[in-house]
């Protein structure tokens, strides 16, 4: 029987189930304030007032989840931040090279180390970044309408700072729906490492990370 | 261009009696939370040579309405005789035009979380008559009319006042904004009855609304496109084939 790595742990997955149905959430419900020929979207769902108690009780998900998982979890999520931010010379080939790879699958990318892929640890610098601005303004915009507790300065460029993270934040997502769900032919079947059991076959973990299969391997002899 | 509206507000005349801001009230049926107009009162001057300022604050109708411009439904616009008004059937609370008017005219309904702010007597104008603030004011310091009537009103008061000796009385609304539709006259200068001296329409806000938002929208699509090509481009790969990529 060919051996399946553990990719991503229960809690993992359990984050970013919570975050998909949390994000996706307040993407709609926030699109439809973004200019009044998106208001629609909210008047299909019942009106702003359903639309903005979604758009609050989804924030608190997309803040808490994650942030009590870290204080639990310290540990796992500076190593998670290791992984994400060691960087070679490698990666910057292979993310320069990436571009052309997205257009033409067959192209001979350059080896990278470690658990994720250049692209991949990339994606992860400007979603956390983007994540926190949003999370961090969208505190200020709620406080200040509610009690007006900050200063009119803060809330307007709060304003500001969401929606242009909000629009970092779409494009990435976009990205990252198109080769996580394996919509982009060489992912295909990717959906299944972060929505299924979080485990990848020897083969596919070859396939996507081949010295990250490499070291498990090595592991696994190592145990047996 | 068709022709504005405009209210003069002589400060020196008003004695603050509140008469306006009960007239409003009732007028208007304004809920106990918040208010269209009120008197601000402010003191000026060091002892003994003191006075007292007094200021009916409304909305001012501003030409360069920063609130009409932050609302994400539309539901605040400036009618064609430069009246801003709140159309509530479009209006969800956002609070955004509370939160950016630079004189605070504006409040949410706790009730039906909608904003309110005065409108000149909309209803009143469309029968042909005044704000209730102005019929109803015992100094004649209140004017309503045409907004090039007003100035020329507001100039002339002026004038009287400076050669009575006030030589600190100016105009407030002319220009500032763009012009609005409230026009002051001022015995002292506009920061001693709490009026911004120089208000600006914010640069981040024009930016916001005329530069980010449309080039969000043109940069998400171009994404969605770009992706789409990516998957045409790649029809018929197979990820673990021998010729793959990565083997």
């Amino acid at each position: 029987m060919m051996a399946r790595y553990v990719r991503n742990s229960a809690l993992k997955r359990f984050v970013h189930w919570t975050h998909t149905i949390s994000t996706l959430v307040l993407f709609y419900t926030g699109l439809a304030l973004y200019a009044p020929g998106m208001n629609f979207l909210a008047k299909a769902i019942g009106g702003f007032e359903v639309s903005r108690l979604l758009h609050r009780a989804s924030a608190v998900a997309f803040i808490l989840i994650p942030l009590v998982v870290i204080i639990f979890n310290f540990k796992g999520f500076t190593h998670f931040l290791a992984e994400i931010f060691s960087w070679g010379k490698n990666d910057t080939a292979w993310m320069l090279k990436f571009p052309v790879y997205l257009f033409k699958a067959n192209t001979k990318m350059p080896d990278f180390k470690g658990k994720y892929k250049p692209g991949q640890k990339f994606a992860a610098w400007l979603i956390l970044t983007f994540a926190i601005l949003i999370a961090l303004t969208g505190i200020v915009l709620w406080g200040h309408r509610d009690y007006a507790m900050f200063s009119t300065a803060l809330w307007r460029w709060s304003l500001i700072i969401h929606d242009v993270s909000m629009i970092g934040l779409g494009i990435m997502l976009l990205g990252h729906i198109y080769l996580g769900l394996g919509i982009f032919q060489p992912y295909r079947g990717a959906w299944r490492f972060i929505f299924g059991d979080g485990t990848v076959s020897e083969e596919e973990a070859f396939y996507h990370w081949p010295q990250w299969a490499e070291e498990m391997k090595r592991q696994v002899r190592d145990y047996n | 261009m068709s022709k504005k509206l405009a209210m003069v507000v002589d400060t020196e005349r008003c004695i603050g009696c509140n008469a306006c801001t009960i007239e409003c009230r009732r007028e208007n049926e304004v809920p106990f939370e918040g208010s269209r107009t009120v008197i601000k009162e402010s003191v000026s001057g060091s002892f003994p040579d003191v006075s007292l300022l007094i200021r009916k604050a409304a909305c001012l109708h501003c030409k360069e309405a920063i609130c009409v411009d932050v609302c994400p439904t539309g539901a605040t616009y400036q009618r064609k005789d430069g009246v801003v008004v709140i159309d509530k059937e479009r209006c969800i609370g956002c609070g955004y035009c509370v939160n950016a008017c630079p004189y605070q005219a504006r409040f949410l309904e706790k009730e039906s979380q909608k904003a309110n702010k005065c409108n000149f007597c909309a209803q009143r104008l469309s029968k042909g008559l005044e704000p209730i603030c102005v019929t109803k004011c015992p100094q004649s310091a209140l004017l309503f009319g045409d907004r090039d009537e007003m100035l020329n009103k507001a100039k002339d008061r002026l004038q009287a006042l400076k050669a009575k000796g006030k030589l600190t009385a100016t105009l407030y609304g002319e220009r500032e904004l763009g012009g609005q539709g409230v026009i002051y006259i001022l015995t002292d200068k506009p920061s001693s009855y709490g009026l911004p001296e120089e208000p600006i329409y914010p640069n981040s806000i024009a930016a916001w609304q005329q530069i980010i938002k449309p080039l969000g929208a043109i940069a998400g699509g171009l994404t969605l496109a770009g992706l789409a090509v990516s998957f045409l481009a790649n029809l018929g790969y197979q990820p673990h084939s021998k010729e793959g990529g990565e083997e």
